[in-house]
């Protein structure tokens, strides 16, 4: 009689499987969102402000819509004055409801004043030309901190928005937790660091796909949404309250995106787009053009974190006190989450630090919208953070990796920052259950040669070695918030149909979804076919952010999978006549393990849907996560800089990450290595230039540099399995945590090197030429 | 898309093109690789007379030079094997270097000599190696790329077409060294510099062309620096030298990419490296 | 104007603007296997197809200058059924992630493997460097390249 593994072998999980959709890109198939041809469609532009704070005193558009092939021109005068936040958030979203679909105001250059709706983009763009728009400029203000000071012009000073936390003073959000008694530690402490910033820049996103919309009526007169989004559920919530039609007149489809990063975790075009198709009943495109993306899409938050740190004789931190100023832009969206990220994803990591205190403030500026970015404050907070540890090791004589091992978090550990900060507000307390960042650490000492290069300043001509690591943590979903969902549909030939609101962002979440699901099933994961993020046709799911995808919504996947399985066996038992405590699943077969009785998926299948105890088999779960289990890693970088010119050549990195159990490696390492070579463009080249008064002078691939394949070290990418129970299969988020490793890395691979400590990024030749030359 | 474009002409000799170009004014342009047409949209621009078919498309040589046809991409110049006896590979190896692959092959050596943009590696390569132009105005009339540097281009092809560009065959006594400062592979120079030496028989400076360009201005030659190379023995000293003499006399400048003052360094260090690399072949 | 060329194998004559660019009058014929945001400096590489052989950026191509010459997308090289190895390998590499970038990186590579059947890992980076990735990081598609090498040798000797 066949016996069931008491230990059982994955068969799927932790395979690197045919990813599910990758035949289909690579032949050219039509899945992006502008790969459809409507008859009939309008094409919309759009007018954006020459100035960065204005009055819009008067606009008149009647020239344009005179002009022939134009149907449609949107200003403020002429559509919903709903105040609302353009971030895919949770309802109620932490960010503040400033925004409009037009305003009277603009509040950057590049702010939205009208759009036109014609016949071709030609026309639309020629139409544009004649809106005559009356500004009455004012005063701006650039910087945060001068944003902050009593007597800066008002950015946000309509009645209408809310959740802002002083209005007055241009700031967005406000955070202040307090652990133990900071000052003081850090006033008795045996060594300390005082006096130290770091300042991060404005950078984007840049995915290969900019933001495009197309929009519908459906034959049922329902608005379809047809979009480049992170979060299809988010958007036809914000679009039901923008123009006030019940959810239920809605569909909002996700096709395949070219790259999201957090920049689509926005409402962008869609509400322009749906009001064009609602008045004129007509398909309305709208697209970014690589310039619009680069000034009126969303950027990275410019940073400036005060930092001081406080340790005792035998290397132990006693104190962290960080303080954080960051640039929300001229519109809030994720501004407060940001915020309290920059706390919460970092200062846990160094949990001996018995007072810590997190101060910051997210304000606005009269410059382009800062939203969601991979990382998601977390890239700035490392940079303080690991920079700081650096040097504090350095002036008490520690090894830096040394002082890494005796200060961070380990497994059954927790630290009191969980519980202060999370998502805008307080957070949830958790405990450590699965970390091996110590092994992280050890692996990825030796794979770069620690030993062989740190403090050697190795030259070759005019070309010094140095080496530099960081370690990171981030977050798998927002505990307690963010939910998804699945239903697994048996057909009636014992294959399954797989949905899920998941949204697939190139991330392979529909592959690696699937692979749960068919561990779960015991079949072949070929059995699937998987459909994501349609509001019409799967559940819901908060959508692809926050690093929550394998795991909230592959613990859905997980739950629906266990549920279609209790399922399966209760209608079999009754076919077998058996118990269903005797039955149990292998290779889509349910076996008795009393009679050795066997029913197939497949005969179950037509069964099911046709002959006897007809019921239609399908598995529904929901998963919310009462915590958010840290993935962790270990970043090491070698790096020769070339003292002549202030270049900084990236040799070779180190990643060793501990994800839980890693579901599809090769789809996890891809992901890993590139998240790190955009965290190395964002350390080395990445920056977007303002003139004196608030333009881009940088809005195209010309000037805003992402690396190339030959820009890349050598990059080596580590998994260290661990267990997550709470994860599917024990599973973690994997990739985001990366982004965060090269910005402080290499920064302290330069102090090693030529012993000059980068505090602003990006680390341009010419930043680092001008601080070698000062220094002589 | 050109929206104002109304024809696109197909020629079918030079001269046509010409006569195209002479009638149409300055509605006209004629399309070498396309890529600057493309890029500014002008909205002045109704015809675009096309060169596709009119044999320009071609590297070959005779005893004395490389003819390059103006509509040969660097992309072809490349591959060639022609091109490949130069400096012993390392022409192909400069050229390899500009853009990006995909980019090489509609850059067209007509189109870049007359666009001539400041940032351009064409120009100024072709400035270090004194090359020359055959430039068709009915008849077909031969002149210096210096000399061409010097006209009013715009005006100048309103009623002429470039149909070649001609490099020296420098026998082995000749050296080259091209560097380009960028910020990623992919990129233009945000400083370049070219260096042509002759050496006699005792390693001394016979002849000698020094070209810095994107400075950010277009390439020039630095004859003073080259009026002290004359005679001299590529010594650290002399290397140091000339290192300075560059840096003292080249006119640089801010731009929103780098500042003047860094792009002042970075003329030294090309020079210093360019020198040492070229003293390591002889 | 209409504009006769070949498409993939096969002759097309297309409805074309004068002024417009072969990005444009592909996209505009149904040809949504050509990516791109017609950036019109072919900076970012996604919209590469091959003109008579040569890897260009269609963005920057004057639809009128391919009169009677040879154009191919990546619906030219292979299809789900019937896969290039170069397609087969980007997706059995994990170098396909979000794949906009991808139809025109097959295409380059196609371009390398066709002009030299033994490029080096330097050779594949090279041509690699004029395509523009956000997602992969490049590693995995190198790696990709050098799988699609084997398996063309092992077509080649079967």
């Amino acid at each position: 009689m066949p016996k069931k593994d008491k230990k059982e072998e994955l068969k799927v999980v932790g395979k690197s499987v045919e990813k599910y959709d990758g035949l289909p890109l690579t032949t050219g198939q039509p899945l992006f969102t502008d790969d459809i041809n409507l008859s009939d469609m309008i094409h919309a532009k759009l007018l954006t402000s020459p100035f960065a704070h204005a009055e819009i005193v008067d606009i008149d558009t009647t020239e344009a819509e005179k002009f022939p092939g134009v149907k449609i021109v949107l200003t403020y005068k002429n559509t919903p004055r709903i105040p609302h936040t353009t971030a895919g958030q949770g309802y109620p979203e932490p960010s503040p409801y400033d925004a409009f679909v037009f305003d009277k105001k603009v509040r950057f250059v590049g702010d939205r004043v009208a759009a036109v709706g014609a016949e071709t983009p030609e026309i639309a763009e020629e139409a544009l030309k004649l809106i005559k728009v009356k500004y009455k400029n004012l005063p701006s203000v650039f910087d945060p901190e001068e944003a902050m000071k009593e007597g800066a012009p008002v950015i946000h000073d309509e009645d209408e928005s809310t959740g802002i936390y002083d209005k007055e003073r241009n700031i967005v959000s406000h955070v202040e937790v307090e652990v133990g008694d900071v000052d003081k530690a850090i006033k008795d402490a045996d060594f300390k660091i005082e006096g130290y910033y770091t300042k991060t820049q404005y950078a984007q996103h840049v995915p290969m796909e900019t933001h495009i919309t197309i929009t519908y009526l459906d034959e049922n007169n329902r608005l379809v949404i047809r979009s480049s989004t992170q979060v299809p559920f988010h958007v036809r919530r914000i679009i039901s309250q923008i123009l006030g039609i019940p959810i239920n007149n809605i569909r909002v489809v996700k096709p395949r995106i070219g790259g999201g990063f957090g920049t689509k975790q926005e409402i962008v075009l869609e509400d322009i787009c749906a009001l064009m198709t609602l008045r004129t009943k007509r398909p309305v495109r709208m697209e970014y053009t690589r310039r619009e993306e680069f000034i009126s899409g969303r950027t990275r938050h410019p940073s400036k974190i005060y930092i001081r740190l406080g340790a005792d004789s035998s290397g132990i931190l006693t104190g962290i006190d960080m303080r954080v100023v960051l640039n929300t832009g001229a519109y809030g969206t994720h501004g407060p989450t940001v915020l309290f990220n920059v706390g919460s994803k970092s200062l846990p990591i160094y949990n001996k630090a018995k007072n810590v205190r997190f101060v910051g403030d997210a304000v606005y500026t009269n410059l382009p919208i800062a939203g969601a970015y991979r990382g998601y404050g977390a890239t700035q907070a490392y940079f303080a953070l690991e920079t700081a540890i650096d040097e504090l090791s350095e002036k008490m004589g520690i090894d830096p990796v040394e002082f890494r091992k005796r200060n961070h978090i380990k497994e059954g550990e927790t630290s009191p920052i969980f519980e202060k900060l999370g998502e805008g507000k307080e957070g949830i307390p958790q405990i450590i259950e699965s970390c091996a960042l110590d092994k992280c650490i050890e692996i990825g000492k030796k794979e770069i040669e620690w030993d062989r290069w740190r403090n050697k300043r190795v030259k070759k001509g005019s070309y010094i070695r140095g080496v530099g690591m960081a370690i990171l943590m981030q977050g798998s979903g927002i505990a307690l918030i963010d939910m998804g969902s699945c239903e697994i549909r048996m057909n009636d030939d014992g294959s399954f149909q797989l949905l899920t609101g998941a949204t697939d962002i190139g991330t392979g979440s529909d592959t690696v979804l699937t692979q749960i699901a068919a561990e779960e099933l015991k079949t072949d994961y070929r059995n699937f076919f998987v459909y994501s993020s349609d509001t019409d046709f799967t559940p819901f799911d908060t959508g692809a952010y926050a690093s929550s995808t394998t795991y909230i919504s592959g613990g859905a996947v997980l739950r629906a999978a266990k549920d279609l399985k209790a399922k399966i066996i209760n209608y079999a038992a009754k076919l077998l006549k058996e118990d269903p405590d005797n039955l149990y699943i292998m290779d889509s077969t349910v076996i008795s393990k009393k009679s050795g009785k066997s029913i197939t998926y497949k005969e179950i299948g037509l069964k099911s849907y046709y002959e006897e105890n007809q019921e239609h088999l399908i598995g529904v779960g929901s998963y919310v996560s009462p915590k958010s289990p840290p993935p962790f890693a270990a970043h090491f970088v070698l790096i020769d800089v070339d003292t002549e010119t202030g270049k900084i050549i990236p040799v070779k990195y180190v990643a060793v990450i501990d994800a839980g159990v890693v579901i599809h490696p090769k789809l996890a390492r891809g992901q890993s290595i590139g998240a790190i070579v955009n965290g190395l463009g964002y350390a080395l080249t990445e920056e977007i230039k303002f003139t004196k008064t608030g333009a881009s002078t940088n809005p195209t691939f010309f000037d805003y540099k992402i690396l190339t394949s030959l820009d890349l070290p050598e990059i080596v990418v580590k998994f260290v399995p661990t267990y997550e129970p709470t994860g599917p299969f024990g599973a973690k988020s994997v990739a985001e945590v990366n982004i965060n490793g090269p910005l402080p890395s290499i920064s302290n691979a330069v102090y090693d090197a030529v012993g000059i400590r980068l505090k602003e990024a990006p680390f341009t030749p010419e930043k680092v030429f001008k601080l070698l030359k000062e220094r002589v | 898309m050109l929206k104002n474009v109304k024809e696109y002409l197909y020629p079918e000799s030079l001269t046509e093109a010409l006569d195209l170009l002479k009638k149409k004014g300055k509605s006209a342009r004629v399309v070498g690789g396309g890529l600057d047409i493309i890029w500014r949209s002008p909205k002045s621009v109704e015809y675009l007379i096309d060169l596709e078919n009119l044999g320009l498309s071609y590297i070959e040589e005779d005893e004395e030079k490389i003819k390059i046809g103006a509509k040969t991409t660097i992309g072809e110049a490349q591959k060639s094997l022609v091109v490949g006896k130069l400096f012993k590979g390392k022409l192909t190896k400069v050229f390899s270097e500009i853009a990006t692959p995909i980019i090489r092959n509609v850059i067209s050596f007509g189109g870049s000599v007359a666009r001539n943009y400041p940032w351009s590696d064409i120009t100024a390569i072709l400035l270090s190696l004194d090359a020359s132009l055959v430039i068709f105005t009915g008849e077909e009339k031969e002149m210096t790329l210096s000399e061409f540097m010097r006209v009013e281009i715009r005006e100048f092809l309103d009623e002429a077409i470039i149909k070649e560009v001609r490099i020296k065959k420098f026998d082995p006594s000749y050296h080259f060294s091209y560097i380009r400062f960028t910020r990623t592979a992919a990129d233009i120079p945000l400083l370049d510099e070219g260096i042509l030496l002759k050496f006699d028989k005792e390693k001394k400076v016979e002849d000698a062309i020094v070209v810095v360009g994107a400075r950010p201005f277009g390439p020039i030659r630095m004859e003073d620096v080259e009026d002290f190379l004359l005679g001299k023995t590529l010594t650290d000293e002399v290397i140091g030298k000339a290192k300075e003499l560059v840096m003292d006399t080249v006119k640089v400048a801010d731009d929103m990419r780098i500042s003047g003052d860094y792009r002042r360094e970075l003329t030294g260090v090309l020079t210093k490296r360019n020198l040492m690399s070229i003293r390591e072949e002889i | 104007m209409k504009i006769k060329f070949k498409l993939n194998g096969e002759y097309v004559e297309f409805d074309a603007y004068p002024g417009e660019s072969l990005f444009e009058l592909l996209r505009r014929n149904g040809h949504t296997e050509v990516k791109g945001n017609n950036c019109k400096t072919g900076e970012c590489g996604a919209c590469t197809v091959l003109l008579d052989g040569v890897p260009v950026p269609s963005c920057t191509i004057l639809a009128g200058r391919v009169k009677d010459r040879s154009v191919i997308t990546i619906k030219g090289i292979g299809n789900v059924e019937k896969p290039h190895p170069l397609q087969k390998s980007f997706v059995e590499e994990g170098a396909v992630q979000c794949g906009y970038c991808i139809p025109g990186i097959i295409l380059s590579m196609k371009a390398l493997l066709d002009e030299n059947p033994n490029p080096t890992r330097e050779d594949i980076k090279k041509a690699l460097s004029g395509h523009l990735c956000r997602c992969t990081g490049y590693i995995q598609q190198i790696e990709a390249v050098e799988k699609a090498i084997k398996l063309l040798k092992e077509e080649k000797n079967a």
